[in-house]
């Protein structure tokens, strides 16, 4: 388990043409395989795009997998991973 | 223009004139267009046949998907099976479904499935047609998607009330497309990085054994013509995954044939016993490498691949190359011969060990076994009746990997086969597509009983549109593959493996008014294989021992090396897994 880092993954769905939930759902999917452990989620509103941003933890391997993985949605734009110091991802985590 | 003639119209323009599938109400709106348009329609008899037809058509024309037609409800699902063994596989096609009136949709109303969720996770992209005007968009866009970068299936679901909605034709260009619709698509694969090419380029020139792994990906990139060139600088042996075996030439002097679980000896030998493979379009998928550690052991890894999401997925590689093989081989062949200055005058060493392995195994392999007319035999005549570019699809089973064995395929894309899902009554409909791609070349789908009981009711598809494929039945009253796994490894416990009550094949096929021939000699064999290989559609009812093992065989989990190799039904004994 010492591997398992906490990371976020933002990514921006386009949603001009149908709202962007099939998108979301699809990405979810991709998630959903993953062998990673899900924390949460946010989606927010930006117009044509709608902006998600995911925790997850994982081996680093596995998470930057999945971020190529979300990029081959079509749906989706753009997708930034980043990890989270490991303080912050526990306390973060015992709160949730 | 109504919606029905501007999506039939976008079809047109496309060049998507064949579509297979059954109509529904969901559909009959753009049915009733057809008449109007230059697309024709292919009746299939249940719509998992339609999808693989589609599949199969886009196999064979690479750059034109094989386009299938589907009601909601349980047209749209009997599709899934196909959309999923085409995703597999990476083979472009596109799903046209009807779907339930806007008004009533997601009330559960009748037929309604939300197909578009329900494919999500099994094609490349789906969509829910939500405005009449976006019709035209999406399938420009489905057809984009379809075949460029990593080619894969594609879903568009139009409710069922748009189709005699009057609207204005609309046909964006490609930038408007990538712009306004589908901005997060990347049609062009990415450039392929000099350095890492520059990397594998002196790997594989200071490699003592280098060997090169031929993935489907070599078909879809048009790399054969690569791969080849490079093997022959290199002096190195070519073996495939069971998708690559259609993209290499198996009579090039260099090919060693398919490589995996029930890959040819000499292939499995050479790959194992490489110090460093280029792989080039293969995912590394379980079947070819069997454990991904121990395989990884010793070797130096090249891995090129267009989807970037596949390297490092299941081996590590040394070096990890993304981008569309044909481009990343040329400049690869660049920095070894005029960069490198380097040409080998003599094969490398592994080929001429793996061929003195090789003939050792077959030694054990072919020795006379069971009863009746021999799988590797009969496999023989086939090769040797049918034209040099003939099409072969399989179903899955003990005949597909007899097939794997011992059908050489001589011309890249003539081989179609369940690689990914393994589906069961994948062969016939895959045929029966193959053959509206190609009406000029014989097609034949070497089948096992199980399989083709799945989806033999497209008997009356090959009747009723003059397809004429054959179909060379192994008819061995089981699923043989089955048994064999019972009996090496769950304790020889048979169950549920019994085809009992089969049908008569020939009188199956003489009932859709199709001939049928159950040849009791070689002889008789050939004479069959020919009728097929001259453009009749037949049924060979080709009985066989089911006792008769497909090997070799490496039992599942345990890395794909020589040692592992089982050549016997003795060997087997006392494996587990
Ligand atoms: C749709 C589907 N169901 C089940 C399986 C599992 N399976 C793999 S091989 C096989 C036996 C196939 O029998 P048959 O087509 O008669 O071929 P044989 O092995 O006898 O040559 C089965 C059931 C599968 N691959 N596909
Ligand atoms: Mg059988």
């Amino acid at each position: 388990m010492s591997e398992m880092e906490t990371y976020v993954i933002r990514f921006s769905i386009y949603a001009a043409v149908d709202g962007g939930l099939d998108g979301l759902a699809r990405a979810i999917h991709v998630v959903r395989k993953a062998p990673v452990q899900f924390h949460d989620m946010a989606v927010i509103d930006s117009g044509e795009t709608k902006e998600v941003s995911l925790r997850i933890s994982g081996r680093k391997k596995d998470v930057e997998w999945l971020s190529k993985k979300l990029e081959k949605v079509v749906e989706v734009l753009e997708v930034k991973l980043q990890k989270i110091p490991t303080e912050i991802a526990v306390s973060s985590v015992q709160r949730a | 223009m109504l919606v029905s003639d501007a999506l039939l119209t976008a079809l047109e323009k496309e060049g998507l004139k064949i579509a297979f599938g059954i109509p529904g109400s969901a559909n009959l709106g753009l049915y009733e267009k057809i008449p109007d348009h230059d697309v024709e329609v292919i009746l299939m008899r249940h719509e998992q046949g339609a999808a693989h037809a589609a599949d199969a058509f886009g196999r064979v024309k690479r750059k034109v998907p094989g386009v299938a037609f589907a009601t909601s409800g349980p047209g749209a699902t009997n599709l899934v099976t196909g959309l999923a063994n085409a995703y597999m596989d990476s083979a472009p096609m596109i799903a046209i479904t009807g779907q339930v009136p806007t008004v009533v949709m997601g009330r559960d109303a009748f037929q309604e499935t939300d197909v578009v969720g329900v494919t999500m996770p099994i094609t490349k992209h789906s969509m829910l047609v939500r405005k009449p005007e976006h019709v035209t968009w999406a399938i420009r866009a489905a057809k984009m998607i379809a075949v460029t970068n990593r080619p894969g299936p594609v879903l568009v679901d139009v409710p069922r009330d748009f189709w005699r909605v009057d609207i204005e034709f609309n046909w964006p260009s490609d930038e408007e497309l990538l712009k306004e619709w589908i901005p997060g698509y990347r049609p062009d694969p990415p450039k392929p990085n000099p350095d890492a090419l520059m990397k594998a380029a002196k790997l594989l020139v200071e490699a003592e054994n280098p060997i090169i792994l031929a993935g489907g990906g070599v078909w879809w990139s048009f790399a054969t013509e690569e791969v080849l060139r490079l093997a022959e600088i290199l002096m190195a042996p070519i073996v495939t995954t069971l998708m690559g075996k259609n993209a290499v030439p198996a009579d090039h002097p260099l090919v060693l044939g398919n490589a995996g679980m029930h890959g040819r000896p000499e292939a499995n030998y050479a790959l194992y016993n490489a110090d460093v493979v280029l792989a080039v379009g293969t995912r590394f998928s379980d079947r070819t490498v069997g454990n991904f550690e121990e395989f990884r052991r010793g070797k130096k890894i090249i891995h090129i691949d267009v989807d970037k999401s596949e390297i490092g997925k299941n081996i590590d590689p040394d070096v990890g190359i993304v981008g569309d093989a044909k481009e990343a081989l040329k400049i690869l062949i660049n920095y070894i011969v005029d960069g490198l200055k380097f040409k080998r005058n003599e094969e490398v060493p592994l080929i001429r060990k793996a061929r003195e392995f090789g003939q050792h195994a077959w030694e054990l392999l072919l020795k006379e076994r069971g009863r009746g007319m021999k799988p590797w035999k009969v496999l023989k005549i086939v090769r040797e009746e049918m034209p040099r570019d003939a099409i072969v699809t399989t179903g899955v089973g003990g005949h597909q990997m007899w097939a794997a064995l011992h059908y050489p395929v001589y011309t890249p894309g003539t081989y179609l086969t369940s690689g990914g899902l393994g589906t069961m009554g994948y062969g016939f409909p895959a045929a029966i597509g193959a053959k509206a791609a190609a009406r000029d070349k014989p097609v034949l789908d070497i089948d096992g009983d199980g399989s083709f009981l799945m989806t033999s009711q497209n008997l009356a598809t090959v009747k009723q549109y003059g397809l004429n494929v054959g179909v060379l039945v192994f008819d061995n009253g089981s699923l043989q593959l089955i048994r064999q796994w019972q009996d090496l490894f769950f304790s020889q416990r048979r169950v549920g493996e019994n085809l009992a009550y089969l049908p008569d094949f020939v009188k199956l096929a003489e009932s859709f008014g199709i001939e049928g021939v159950r040849p009791e000699s070689y002889d008789e064999m050939r004479k069959a294989i020919r009728r097929v290989a001259q453009g009749e559609a037949l049924v060979i009812d080709y009985i066989v021992d089911p006792d008769i093992m497909v090997l070799p065989m490496v039992a599942p989990g345990k890395v794909i090396s020589p040692e592992n190799l089982i050549l016997t039904p003795e060997q087997a004994a006392g494996i587990t897994v």
